[in-house]
């Protein structure tokens, strides 16, 4: 059975988009009241033992915060243990990763853990010239999607995946997204909008990539036995797993998967116990419609080449044997990295508790429920993977199943 | 002791400007093209290709054995500091070598020859590379925008293997001034073209013609082909006609109207025009021109000609290898046309610590071979743990240069400073390393896996005047 040594008892974030008139700190003071007011028992905010800090760039996109001090003492909690982590597009889950660690070490029982990032204080032409970082020679030019995009045209030449798979992975988390009140984006679009839309980076076009977005989430975690202090509708970490590859891109052996997801996948379904046909819905990683083609195959929800085919006869979807990105992914949804991953946890946890319909007191229940996929055997998966290389990624599998 | 070209080698950019397109934007006419250079290209990117073309036909096995490297170029890119180390380490040359700039004039480069004979001459050193490379600047609407071309031709000399000797040589100068650039000036002004031509040009070089063939005790009429500096096609006319030059004697070398002038190149591309086809025994006169000094060089072909010519890249296609660009894409790529908009800094510092630590693997593409489990690592500098099976002990190698696409993408929104679209592309090196670099010269629909591409040294990020070589896949030329 899962590893289900820690329990999470709250969660809560914002309305991603873009938010010039929310300063970050106004961003994560949200996310953190709606997480501690969402326990269902009521909660203390001085049963907070220690605090982790996911924000991956804030100099680059903005904002000036630094070290852990950033959240606790911006949120009444200075005092407490608090530890920024930087790791790439898995910033949120791994800090959320880094919480569970803390509680299953067993010196905290009740932590929390927040991911933010502000993408929109600066200019466009700041944002690109994030293409000059890293090493100068060889990593000159690097952006995400000059790293995602080859991985898109290899696929395409070894299994025959065609811009029209990805421009379906684009309509489903539209779709999706119209019924997540928290969605970045809330509208429908069609095949024939992607190919419209510009050429960002060939073969990708604007409406393969998700947007830059600001946002916010949070979450309260404690030790599984003394979940019952809080709720009785308790949601457990069945597993996680982080994996890693090479640094260079040169150095990369195949362009038609990422390693570090296998490999966090491996060992977040040994841990859970489980295997991916246990699993009744996924949030994963569609930073480009060609990365959740790929994910598919990662995680293990279709066999390798044949992620362009699920998309295509629709088993992703809500209601499809095994639906992903419900929430309207990073596509629609937005992509504010240190937040993404909670954010993913956060829906997740409403839909194991299927509580998809309040979504955490926001939006219209009557539309925010079509959202809610069936629970049947009562296991949630979160991925992310990118940084350096898109070399990093993390696995989180939840679960309501006590035992 | 006889010196002689051991070995040369050119470069020509890709890019054709039409004088035609450019007299259209202002008025006037023109026939003829101008080579231009990419905007990743400078006098020093172009002066690598050029040697190592010389070094491979000179048959240079080890890098090593090359005492010297002399440059000129009327283009210098510092007032202080020279980009020359970035030849020197993308070469793989010794660190105790001879290296010498010599700039200010389109003629720098001929003295640069004069200079590195007399080291070989006096026993000094053994192999000396001469480069002549340029892409001098000019206003827009200006008449020197009609001819300033780009190129760069580099000589081995030495006094062994060698296929052409120098005989002798002559210089004529005064104190001239007919063009010029002073610090500050981004082009090179000009004050009145009769004036240089007449007495400028065609004055000096008659002058240095007849010094030389007084001291050699010839007359023109013994000489099988004639280079002229050729800042102009009319200039080289005027001055052939007065010495009683006939057109077929200047004809292998002429090239003006296929590369504009190609200023400190001018000589060594017509040179090295000729020594394509020439045979044993042709003698050959070399003549430069530039503010106010001319130099004649006197050369005569030996029989080794014949056997090097299967290690030379012929200059002919380098002429046939290109592809014409309009005006406007001229003006982006010289940089006379720039976007309005304060682009966002580039965050490119000078990074002078880790170039100096690390450049010079990057530029020359040395890989480390794991001995172990036989990966080859890069760059080596930071590899000292293999990243494939963690082994501790390398061979290190030169990478290949060429190779075939595995995956790339095209990105169409870049920052200033790069080429936009830009390609990303990984390739799979012929030597089986896989190695990933920016993309040039290439347009989105011809970029497949598999075409053949290979890597080339380009400037590939400026700010505020500091510039950063690297290497940088294209197609395989020809």
């Amino acid at each position: 059975m899962g590893w289900n040594k820690v329990a999470i008892i709250g969660v809560g974030l914002i309305k991603f988009g873009e938010l010039f008139e929310k300063s970050w700190e106004i961003m994560v003071e949200e996310a953190y009241l709606n997480a501690i007011n969402s326990v269902d028992k009521g909660f203390n905010p001085k049963d907070i033992e220690a605090a982790w800090l996911g924000d991956c760039r804030p100099g680059a996109h903005g904002s000036q915060t630094l070290a852990g001090v950033s959240l606790v003492g911006n949120i009444g909690l200075a005092g407490i243990p608090c530890t920024h982590i930087e790791n790439g597009c898995p910033t949120g889950s791994d800090t959320f990763r880094n919480g569970c660690l803390g509680v299953a070490s067993g010196v905290y029982d009740v932590v929390l853990v927040v991911g933010a990032e502000k993408m929109r204080d600066k200019s466009t032409a700041e944002l690109l010239s994030l293409a000059s970082q890293g090493h100068p020679i060889i990593q000159r030019g690097e952006t995400a999607m000059t790293m995602f995009a080859p991985q898109a045209i290899r696929h395409m030449h070894e299994y025959g995946t065609t811009k029209e798979q990805m421009a379906m992975v684009a309509v489903k988390n539209h779709k999706n997204g119209v019924y997540d009140p928290y969605s970045h984006y809330r509208y429908e679009i069609t095949i024939e909008d992607v190919y419209k839309s510009p050429m960002v980076c060939s073969p990708l076009n604007l409406l393969d990539c998700c947007p830059q977005t600001d946002g916010a989430a949070a979450a309260i975690l404690c030790r599984a036995d003394m979940a019952e202090k809080y709720t009785d509708k308790t949601v457990y970490v069945a597993g996680f797993g982080m994996g890693t590859d090479v640094f260079y891109v040169h150095e990369k052996e195949d362009f038609t998967e990422f390693v570090a997801s296998v490999r966090a996948a491996k060992q977040a379904y040994s841990m859970a116990g489980i295997g991916p046909g246990d699993i009744d819905v996924a949030e994963v990683h569609d930073c480009f419609t060609i990365t959740e083609i790929i994910n598919y195959e990662d995680l293990g929800f279709c066999s390798k080449g044949q992620g362009g085919k699920l998309i295509e006869k629709g088993e992703t979807y809500i209601g499809g044997r095994i639906p992903v990105n419900p929430s309207g992914g990073l596509i629609s949804k937005g992509h504010p990295l240190g937040a993404t991953g909670i954010a993913q946890i956060s829906e997740l946890f409403w839909q194991l508790r299927e509580e998809v319909r309040a979504s955490g007191g926001f939006g219209d229940p009557a539309i925010n429920e079509k959202r809610q996929v069936e629970i049947k055997k009562g296991y949630a998966l979160q991925h992310n993977v990118g940084g350096r290389g898109i070399s990093n990624s993390v696995v989180t599998i939840l679960t309501n199943k006590k035992g | 002791m006889a010196v002689g070209i051991a070995g040369y080698g050119v470069y020509i950019p890709k890019y054709r400007i039409q004088r035609e397109d450019i007299a259209k934007a202002w008025g006037g006419r023109g026939r003829g093209e101008n080579a231009v250079p990419n905007e990743n290209e400078d006098a020093i990117t172009m002066a690598v290709e050029a040697s190592f073309n010389a070094i491979e036909h000179a048959g240079l096995d080890d890098i090593k054995t090359l005492d010297a490297i002399y440059f000129g170029t009327d283009s210098a890119l510092d007032i202080e500091h020279s980009y020359m180390g970035v030849i020197a380490e993308t070469l793989g040359t010794r660190p105790d070598i001879d290296i010498l700039d010599f700039t200010s004039s389109p003629r720098a480069s001929v003295a640069a020859i004069k200079a590195c004979m007399d080291a070989v001459e006096a026993g000094r050193i053994k192999y000396g590379l001469v480069i002549g490379s340029d892409f001098r600047t000019s206003s827009s609407g200006s008449n020197l925008e009609l001819t300033f071309g780009a190129g760069a031709g580099a000589l081995v000399l030495s006094s062994v293997n060698t296929i052409a000797n120098i005989i002798d040589t002559y210089t004529y100068s005064t104190n001239f001034r007919d063009r010029w650039r002073s610090v500050g000036d981004s082009y090179v002004r000009d004050y009145e073209p009769r004036f240089t031509r007449e007495y400028g040009y065609s004055r000096h070089i008659i002058n240095s013609v007849k010094g030389l063939m007084a001291k050699s005790d010839l007359t023109i009429d013994k000489i099988g082909h004639i280079v002229f500096q050729q800042p102009d096609e009319r200039f080289v006319r005027t001055v052939a006609k007065k010495l009683n030059v006939t057109p077929e004697q200047i004809e292998l070398g002429l090239l003006f109207q296929h590369t504009g002038d190609t200023g400190a190149g001018s000589i060594f591309l017509g040179l090295s025009a000729i020594l394509d086809r020439a045979r044993p025994d042709d003698r050959i006169l070399a003549v430069s021109y530039g503010s106010g000094v001319s130099d004649a060089l006197l050369l005569i072909v030996n029989s080794h000609i014949e056997t090097k010519r299967d290690n030379c890249k012929p200059l002919d296609s380098y002429l046939a290898s290109k592809s014409y660009i309009d005006y406007n894409r001229y003006m982006k790529i010289t940089g006379k046309l720039k976007k309005a908009e304060n682009p966002a800094r580039m965050g490119i510092s000078p990074l002078s610590p880790m170039l100096w630590r690390a450049g010079a693997e990057m530029y020359r593409l040395i890989g480390a071979k794991c001995i172990e489990c036989g990966y080859v690592n890069f760059p080596p500098s930071e590899r000292k743990i293999c990243i494939r099976c963690g082994g501790l002990e390398f061979k290190e190698g030169l990478l290949s240069r060429k190779g075939r696409i595995h995956t790339y993408c095209i990105n169409y929104y870049m920052p200033a400073g790069f080429e936009s679209p830009l390609p990303i592309i990984i390739a799979d090196l012929d030597d089986g390393v896989r190695h990933r670099a920016l993309g040039t010269e290439m347009t989105p629909d011809e970029i497949n896996i598999d075409m053949p591409v290979e890597l080339v040294l380009r400037n590939i990020a400026s700010e505020e005047n500091v510039k950063q070589y690297g290497n940088v896949f294209r197609p395989v030329r020809f």
